[in-house]
């Protein structure tokens, strides 16, 4: 069973665990206080060779937790993970061999060093040999189009530019798995737009590589993973495809809605219109607002008397709109709450 | 990873070190600047103290009345040891606040090849300064030193070198779990300069002081040295002072390695890596 | 700001704020408190240690010629507890700008609606505060441990000259405060100009020392260490306490010096600041990082 596992599996974790205590006072009277986070609370997951795995959640959901415990850099309290058929625990460098990790955030390079010195350096520690690594240097500053400013040093390049050469870095030892820590994370739309594809188009697709991604962005995960996983507060509430995800919601439409005053009463009769197949809100925002995606049939016929029921109640109504489900759609009707926290 | 491969990431990592290093040339100036500071305040404390180049006293108490060759052996081995046991630990403090240590780390290569690779970086650069301060020096006030000696002095700081090495490894572990830095590297440092000989013979130190002293192997470094290049020493008083270089090497390695390990697997533990 | 009576009150009462604020802030780092009283201590003794090894005991014949008094130790235990107010110069007023600007909280005083300068008096406040606990503290550890030998009658005048070198480095901290709020890395000039300072002051040995050992060049230097606060401060304390202290400059001239540097460098330090701020302001980069 185990070496079926191994074959048609990149990453195997099976009830992984991991609480984090705060620590109190200063150097050297350290002591442990009693305040404790859950980040993972008892989570299966497996991500099969040559597939692109979203794991979609909130944040503080847990994915970077997880992802640093595949990529062995934190020890979990409880569980186990296979990265490649090697245990992150007993066999530490070979999964690290094995893998590529881009995590959000800029400040995983050298910025005093140029774009080239930067994966020159990388390659050595990753053992790639010196005619291999300076081939595959050229062809990746070539891919990621940076080979014109290869010669800079990194504190000049934008965010993009530098996430681009993050993802160059970790596939340099052209690993098999990859692990992306929220790699579109505070870039703008369109070079997101150009990322997303080369992951999926050429890491995936093309090269075949074992991607596991996490994500808040819904649209990241519905347009690009073979499967995604919902994470909350530390656990996995759904494994499946996105098309399998939406259908939990069924073939209905999203009537989106967000009012004021809102209150228990007004959902109830809401909820009692008999085209309303089901009803989810979202965490009420500061300013008093409340969004509610109504799941039914037939938006068309039903918005005027779904509007009469709030404004009867004294809701004010501040926005409406029509959609297909969305993966966030299924998240706030699985969890309650919002991804974007 | 083979040792080959281990050998070539210690390069890398030297070659980044320095690269970095020189484009901050800001801190390379001070750098350069620093301990030719420091030999000036010793030359005008002595001077102020004698009213000469010479004092008698020392003459009595460590066979030789020139203070400043005296000193600067003393000052040239604190350097190396400081770089060694600092050099790692500052540096992995550099990358936690530059947020590389993660992905550093995250490589299928030894910590210990990592380490080295920085402790050798600051050992080069501190070779730099050490050579102005001693060339600065020689031309203004003049060395007394038996340069003849010289092969054997460096061969004697060979010999200390493993244990700087593990207790740089020791340290850099304790860093990279507490994170308290500056106040317990200052408090350490402060330490040294008390206990070791550098600017005065061990004799003038209070019983209890010496005794400290002893359990440190840069002292024996800096005595071996001193030896050699300033003393009339024999043979067996140098080796004297290699043996129990060779037990503090044994040891500090050992204990080094093993603090770093456990000191890594609890930064592990705690998901602490990357925290500045 | 307005000048009067009632404005005048609330800025002192945010001055007030501000320096209990640091005093409180300082105190929950017990480490640090204990670390700057008891430090200087480890850095005193290797000096006291060398004098040993070098003229065999408490007394040097030529510190007698060069400044009057043989005690090499008493001298150096008082150059070295005014040294305390250095430190806090560059490492406390120096860099308390660029810590509440780590820590987020420089936006917060630059809103506020009392002057700046009252805040920034308040740092200085409790700076000196603590600063003159630390000193406090080095001085009686060291006495303890190696035995200084002071005319106790003359503390009053000593400690005049000191709160006049305080205000002197006051200004000093604050210039040094605005450009290392404009340059980021203030570590490695921080520590140069310590040291720096360390060598060309008399901290350890007499002024008359460079004149006379090292020519011109050590007339030159000498001139230039005068100008800083801590050297005629130093000449004037040690006159005052160090019995047989012949001092290099004139006591009335080193103390009518303090005061009129004093004002110097305040007022280029306000200047600066204001410069500074501004500059920060318009490039956005207050909260930086």
């Amino acid at each position: 069973m185990v070496f079926h596992v191994m074959l048609e599996y990149s990453v195997v974790a099976k009830r992984l665990r991991k609480v984090y205590r705060k620590e109190e006072g200063g150097f050297p009277f350290r002591r442990k206080s009693s305040e404790t986070i859950v980040a993972l609370d008892d989570v299966d997951l497996s991500v099969k060779k040559g597939e692109l795995f979203g794991l979609l959640g909130p944040n503080g959901a847990g994915k970077t937790t997880l992802v640093k415990i595949l990529s062995t850099i934190i020890i979990p309290d409880a569980g186990t993970a296979l990265v490649n058929g090697h245990d992150v625990l007993k066999e530490p460098g070979k999964v690290r061999a094995s893998i590529g990790v881009v995590s959000s955030g800029e400040r995983s390079l050298y910025w005093r060093l140029t774009a080239r010195e930067n994966l020159e350096y990388f390659a050595r520690l990753y053992k790639v040999p010196d005619g291999v690594a300076r081939r595959r240097i050229s062809e990746l500053l070539s891919l990621m189009g940076l080979e014109d400013r290869a010669d800079e040093l990194v504190e000049k390049y934008s965010s993009g530019m530098r996430q681009k050469l993050a993802i160059a870095r970790a596939i340099l030892h052209d690993p098999e798995v990859l692990l992306l820590d929220e790699p579109t994370l505070g870039l703008d739309p369109s070079f997101s737009r150009s990322i997303r594809v080369f992951i999926r188009e050429e890491l995936n697709r093309k090269q075949g590589k074992t991607i596991l991604l996490t994500t808040h962005y819904m649209d990241e995960a519905d347009q690009m993973c073979d499967r995604v996983a919902f994470i909350n507060k530390g656990r996995i509430v759904a494994v499946d495809s996105p098309e399998k995800l939406k259908a939990i919601i069924g073939m209905n439409e999203v009537l989106k809605i967000v009012v004021s005053n809102l209150d228990e009463k007004v959902l109830t009769m809401v909820r009692g219109l008999p085209f309303i197949e089901d009803c989810g809100v979202a965490n009420a925002e500061q300013d008093g607002r409340t969004m509610v995606r109504l799941y039914m049939k037939n938006v068309d016929a039903n918005i005027q008397e779904v509007v009469g029921v709030f404004s009867k109640a004294g809701c004010r109504i501040f926005s409406l709109s029509i959609e297909k489900p969305t993966l966030e759609d299924v998240f706030v009707k699985l969890t309650g709450e919002v991804l974007d926290g | 990873m083979g040792l080959f491969d281990e050998a070539r990431v210690v390069g890398v990592v030297l070659k980044k070190e320095l690269v970095l290093y020189l484009r901050y040339p800001v801190w390379v100036l001070f750098d350069a600047l620093m301990p030719l500071l420091w030999v000036l305040s010793l030359v005008i404390y002595g001077r102020a103290l004698v009213g000469s180049p010479y004092s008698e006293n020392l003459a009595r108490l460590a066979n030789t009345g020139d203070y400043v060759s005296f000193t600067i052996v003393g000052m040239i081995v604190s350097s190396f040891a400081y770089s060694t046991l600092w050099g790692m630990s500052y540096a992995l403090r550099g990358e936690q606040w530059s947020g590389t240590l993660e992905s550093t780390f995250l490589a299928p290569c030894s910590r210990f090849s990592i380490l080295l690779g920085k402790a050798f970086s600051s050992m080069l650069t501190t070779s730099l300064w050490v050579f102005l301060q001693i060339s600065l020096v020689s031309l203004v006030f003049g060395l007394n030193v038996k340069f003849l000696n010289l092969p054997f002095a460096m061969l004697f700081f060979l010999v200390a070198l493993p244990s700087f090495i593990g207790i740089g490894f020791s340290l850099a572990g304790v860093v990279l779990d507490f994170k308290e830095h500056s106040a317990f590297v200052n408090f350490l440092s402060s330490l040294l300069g008390l206990l070791l000989p550098i600017s005065y013979p061990l004799s003038v130190l209070p019983p209890v002081l010496r005794y400290f002293s002893y359990l440190l192997p840069p002292t024996y470094a800096i005595e071996g040295m001193r030896s050699l290049l300033i003393m009339d020493s024999g043979l067996n008083e140098v080796m004297g002072l290699a043996v129990p270089l060779i037990f503090f090497d044994v040891f500090w390695l050992s204990a080094g390695i093993m603090i770093f390990v456990r000191e890594e697997r609890r930064v592990l533990k705690k998901g602490t890596l990357g925290y500045y | 700001m307005k000048l009067d009576a009632a404005s005048m009150v609330l800025e002192l009462k945010a001055a007030v704020s501000t320096a209990r604020k640091e005093i409180l802030i300082n105190l929950r780092y017990p480490l640090w408190v204990v670390f700057w009283a008891i430090m200087p201590i480890f850095w005193l003794a290797p000096f006291v240690f060398q004098g040993h090894a070098l003229v065999g005991g408490r007394f040097s014949e030529s510190f007698r010629e060069l400044a009057g008094s043989s005690d090499y130790v008493t001298f150096t235990i008082i150059g070295s507890s005014l040294y305390a107010y250095v430190m806090s110069a560059l490492w406390g007023t120096g860099l308390s700008l660029r810590r509440e600007q780590w820590g987020g909280t420089l936006e917060t005083i630059l809103i506020a609606p009392c002057s700046r300068f009252s805040i920034l008096f308040g740092k200085a406040l409790s700076d000196s505060v603590l600063t003159t606990f630390y000193a406090a503290v080095q001085f009686t550890l060291a006495s303890l441990l190696f035995g200084a030998r002071i005319r106790v009658e003359n503390l009053f005048f000593a400690v005049s000259a000191v709160l006049l070198m305080i205000l002197a480095l006051y200004g000093i901290g604050l210039i040094l405060s605005g450009l290392i709020l404009m340059y980021r890395e203030p570590g490695a000039l921080l520590n140069f100009v310590d040291t720096l300072i360390y060598t060309v002051c008399p901290v350890n040995y007499p002024l008359r020392t460079l004149m006379l050992f090292f020519g011109g060049v050590g007339y030159y230097v000498a001139m230039v260490s005068i100008v800083f606060p801590l050297t005629p401060a130093l000449e004037a304390v040690r006159a005052f306490l160090l019995p047989s202290f012949n001092p290099y400059l004139n006591v009335a001239i080193a103390l009518s010096y303090l005061a009129a540097v004093t004002l110097v460098f305040l007022t280029l330090g306000m200047l600066l600041f204001s410069v500074v701020e501004k500059k920060v302001r318009r490039r956005g980069a207050v909260e930086a990082y």
